[in-house]
Formats: structure tokens, C-alpha cells, sequence
């Protein structure tokens, strides 16, 4: 087969199949990456990630750029990860909590993260 | 196989597309990337701040380190000026891997940049960059062109999937992202119906478009109508006021391609210069009076790392002084003129635009978030330097410079506040840009 036609259709088969993982293993549904879904209802997802430190609360705003807290507040799920690791890494063995609630675009709530369980020890 | 072989092979590798089509496309496409790089540089503070990142795969974080807001800004910065190149039809042969390498590092690194159409961007840097400009043939070969069609195509059949469920449907959706938009309400009160209705036809209608565009946009003979619908489509998603950067201008270039024939060779004939062939002292003297126009401007571009940008383009410069042999060589004086243009078109862009302003202005509002007083200190100087009149920079420097220890600076800085806007009456805002 011409080396160009091996390319399309190497091409055409990632671009076909990759946004399949989004439907069919839906490891985060809320991380649309990938999969062309413009103007979706997970778009108007809102959330408002609250941690905790010790019970106390932590200012988000002074640890992180508000680009990321904006991202966690669409609920993506590997930024608030990294996010409670980073933080858990600061924390020098304090229990670190995170509530995570969010509304969708159907005005249902729904938690991310229950906030009884402690972040650093996951 | 065999069969599918030879379908795909009719379908793909016999595929031409005039080169006036190609030449008209290429134009606007590489100048809309060159704009939307520009323009990404404003929100280039995001980058490391607090020297936290996650990049759009697992494996990235690992191997590349945090990028910084001067690295990007760099990266951004050489995109525009390659960019501006391949859309003037000089370097075409390797300029546009440079260019997709680098935009695939600047969307990658981070997840920062989630928009989409940035994805799609990539994707169609790195199809385009197997077209071969740089050849004479009257039809160019189109592999990449069929390829990138049928890309668009999956993106709008995938884009339906995502649009099957009821909230889109019913119009929900579509009238909460955009039903306080200007155009809506004008449409809906022409059409005597309420918005809510509105947006219910106009999600319908939309699943409708994009369907039809994803299948017509292969069969030749409805080029004409595709480009026509393609471009209002989109620009009637530009005009509902959805905050979705520049995708709209990348749909409509790529819609170009599809661009009446005649109205292609009118335009690419009236535009396209014809280079003459110069002596080698002519060159030696072309080259270095192109690497000192676009020094001179970059160097007027306030920025950080713009030495940097300078040197890099500067390197090309030098390097892709001609295309490869055989049929292909472009005159040299057209590379060097390029280089030239490039860079009065990214002085004009600053000039233009208030994205320097808008640079330090974040960089300044975030690190003041984050106790970072002499970032902050540094980002809010540069801001007055460009809008000395800027009375909200000057009073955040008067406070930074009071925490800082610096009493006389902060006296002078609150002074000068006080002096461009007296406590209790409006603010002023803005750069350079919004002062047009």
C-alpha cells in the first residue's frame, strides 16, 4: 500500500476511535478532550472545589493560578489530582479534605469527592 | 483489500486541488494562526505560576519541564512570524513542520489550553504540512486536502453525537450559553417568537447543518454552495458572541479552500507578486536589510524574551534562504521579504492590540494573589510604561511598593494614582489597543 495512504488511514482510525474512549470508557466524564463535543451540557457543569486543611479552609486563589481553579471548577478531573497532590505535598502529613460539589446544566447536584476522606492518604 | 486500497487511493492520493484554491486557502488559514498565537501570549502568566502544571497527557509532565510564561511566550511569538511566512508563500517546504511542532508544544504542555479548536488547529498544521507548496504544478496534490476535509467532517459528526441528548434537543443548552446574545434577541424579535423557541429551531437546525456540511463537503460540485453555507454557519456562530477564541475565522479560512474558482484566481492573481532574480551581492545585501527591519521591529515589541524570538527567526532567516532544488526554488528575495513582512506584521499586531498590556496586567494581578510582590512589582512597571495613564496599575504599585519597603516609591505611585483617577469617581482601563 502507497506510504500516503498507510498515513491516512492511521490518521482517520486515531481521529475515528479516540473520541469512542469518551463514550465507551468514560474514565473522567467530565473531561470532553478529544472528542469534538462543543457546547455540551458537561461544559455548563459548575463546580466549587473546597479543601480543607486540618479542618481549616485553604485560599485556593494564593496557591494556584485561577486558570486552574477554573479548570477544577468544570470538574476536570486530573487537574483537581494534581491540585490535591500539590497541596498534600505542602501539607507536611496535615489531612487534607476536599469538597467538590457541583450543578449541572439540569440544575442537579451532584459530589465529585466525598469530603470525609483524606486527599494525602489516597 | 485490494478494492479498499484502490478506493481509498481514487479517494485520497488522485485528489487535486487547484493551486489558486490552495494558494487563497493558505493565506488566510497561516494568518489566522499567526493572529491566534498573538493573541495567546496575553494569557501567557498562567504558565508556571507556582511551578504547577498538567499537561494533556501523563507522559508530557514527565518529560518536559513546567513551561514558563517567557518560554511560550517565545514559542508564541515565533509561531506568528513562521506563520505570517507560510501564509506569504515563502518556506513552505519545512517552515510549516517548525510551525506545527511548535504549536503542537505550546497546546500539549498544558491543559491551560483545552480549546478545541486548538486541537483541530494542530491537527490541520500537521496534515498541511505534507502539502507541497513549494512545487509549480498548476494542481497541487491534494492528499492533505482530502484528508483535512475528511477531518472536518469527523469533527461535525462527532460534535452531532455530543448534541444527543434532550437539553440539547429542547434548546436549553444553545439558551443558556447564548440566549442573552445580541444577535438572538434581534433574530427573535424579527421572527416574532421568543428566545427560548428560537433556540430550540436554531439547535435543531444546527445538528441539520452539520451533517449536511460533513457529507457535502466531499462531493466537488457543491463546493460552491458548501463554501457559502460553511462561512455563514460559522459566522453566525462568531456573531451569537459564544467564547470560543477564534474558532469561527479558522472554520471560515479552511472554508475557503472550497472558494468559487473564479473568485479564487481573481484574488490569488491580483495579490501574488512576481520576484524578480537578483545578483548574490543583491541577496547578501536583501538578506541583511531583512534581518534588520525585522530585528528593528520585534525589538519595539515590549515583551519578555522577545531577544530570544529575534534570534530564532533570525536562524531561520538565514537558514531557509531558498526551497529545495529542482522545480521548487522560490526566489530569494521573496524569502527575505517575508521575513521582513512577518515581523512589521507582529509589530502591527502589538501596535494594534493591547496583548503586551494585558500580559503584564495578569502577570501582575496574579502574582500579587500570590505574594509575589516583586513580580508583581515588575509586572505592574512595564504595564505603566505602556499606559502611563493607567490609574489602577499605579495605585496596585503604590501598595506593592509600601510592602516592599520602598515608602518613597509607593508615595509617588498613590500620587500619581490619585492624579489620573481621584478616589470615587470612574476608573480608567486598558492598553494602547482600546485607546483606538
Amino acid at each position: 500500500m502507497d506510504r500516503r495512504l498507510i498515513l491516512v488511514v492511521v490518521f482517520l482510525a486515531i481521529q475515528i476511535v479516540l473520541p469512542v474512549r469518551y463514550y465507551a470508557a468514560k474514565q473522567d466524564p467530565f473531561d470532553e478532550r478529544f472528542a469534538w463535543r462543543m457546547f455540551s451540557e458537561v461544559r455548563m457543569l459548575r463546580c466549587r472545589p473546597m479543601y480543607r486543611q486540618s479542618g481549616q479552609p485553604i485560599a485556593l486563589t494564593a496557591r494556584f493560578h485561577v486558570a486552574w481553579i477554573n479548570l477544577a471548577r468544570r470538574g476536570r478531573g486530573d487537574v483537581v489530582a494534581a491540585m490535591s497532590k500539590r497541596l498534600c505535598d505542602e501539607a507536611m502529613g496535615s489531612p487534607i479534605t476536599l469538597q467538590l460539589r457541583c450543578v449541572r446544566a439540569d440544575a442537579s447536584v451532584v459530589e465529585l469527592s466525598d469530603p470525609s476522606v483524606d486527599q494525602c492518604a489516597k | 483489500m485490494r478494492q479498499i486500497s484502490d478506493w481509498l487511493a481514487a479517494v485520497f492520493v488522485e485528489f487535486r486541488v487547484e493551486r489558486e484554491r490552495a494558494v487563497l486557502f493558505r493565506f488566510f488559514f497561516f494568518m489566522v494562526v499567526a493572529v491566534d498565537a498573538w493573541l495567546n501570549i496575553a494569557h501567557a502568566s498562567r504558565y508556571g505560576a507556582g511551578d504547577f502544571n498538567v499537561s494533556h497527557f501523563a507522559w508530557l509532565d514527565a518529560a518536559l519541564p513546567v513551561p514558563g510564561r517567557m518560554a511560550m511566550t517565545v514559542m508564541w511569538m515565533v509561531q506568528s512570524v513562521l506563520a505570517v511566512r507560510i501564509a506569504l508563500g515563502a518556506g513552505t517546504r519545512w517552515l510549516p513542520w517548525i510551525l506545527t511542532t511548535l504549536y503542537g508544544t505550546t497546546y500539549f504542555i498544558s491543559q491551560i489550553d483545552s480549546y478545541q479548536h486548538h486541537y483541530l488547529v494542530f491537527l490541520a498544521l500537521l496534515i498541511l504540512s505534507s502539502v507541497r507548496f513549494d512545487r509549480r504544478d498548476p494542481n497541487v496534490a491534494g492528499w492533505p486536502f482530502r484528508l483535512l476535509l475528511a477531518q472536518i467532517s469527523i469533527m461535525y459528526l462527532w460534535a452531532v453525537v455530543g448534541k444527543s441528548n434532550a437539553l440539547w434537543w429542547d434548546g436549553s443548552l444553545l439558551l443558556q450559553q447564548a440566549g442573552s446574545s445580541e444577535l438572538l434577541v434581534a433574530v427573535a424579535k424579527f421572527f416574532g417568537m421568543s428566545i427560548p423557541v428560537l433556540c430550540k429551531v436554531l439547535a435543531i437546525g444546527t445538528v441539520f447543518v452539520e451533517i449536511a456540511l460533513a457529507i457535502a463537503i466531499h462531493v466537488r460540485v457543491l463546493w460552491p454552495f458548501v463554501c457559502a453555507a460553511g462561512i455563514l454557519f460559522h459566522a453566525v456562530i462568531e456573531l451569537a458572541g459564544f467564547k470560543i477564541g477564534l474558532f469561527s475565522y479558522f472554520m471560515i479560512a479552511i472554508y475557503l479552500l472550497l472558494a468559487p474558482l473564479v473568485l479564487s484566481r481573481r484574488i490569488t492573481t491580483a495579490w501574488v507578486p512576481k520576484w524578480p532574480s537578483v545578483s548574490k551581492n543583491a541577496t547578501l545585501v536583501s538578506l541583511v536589510l531583512a534581518l534588520a527591519v525585522g530585528a528593528g521591529c520585534l525589538l519595539l515589541v515590549p515583551l519578555e524574551g522577545v531577544v530570544g524570538v529575534v534570534i530564532a527567526v533570525s536562524f531561520v532567516a538565514v537558514v531557509l534562504q531558498s526551497e529545495d532544488g529542482d522545480a521548487g526554488t522560490q526566489p530569494v528575495l521573496a524569502q527575505h521579504a517575508s521575513h521582513a513582512i512577518a515581523c512589521v506584521v507582529l509589530l502591527l499586531l502589538h501596535v494594534k492590540t493591547d496583548v503586551a498590556f494585558d500580559y503584564y496586567r495578569f502577570l501582575g494581578g496574579d502574582s500579587r494573589r500570590r505574594a509575589d510582590v516583586k513580580t508583581a512589582i515588575f509586572a505592574y512597571e512595564r504595564t505603566v510604561e505602556i499606559n502611563p495613564t493607567y490609574a489602577s496599575a499605579f495605585r496596585k504599585l503604590g501598595d506593592l511598593y509600601r510592602l516592599d519597603g520602598q515608602l518613597d516609591r509607593a508615595r509617588e505611585a498613590t500620587r500619581r494614582a490619585n492624579q489620573l483617577a481621584p478616589i470615587g469617581k470612574p476608573r480608567q482601563r486598558g492598553g494602547q489597543g482600546s485607546r483606538r
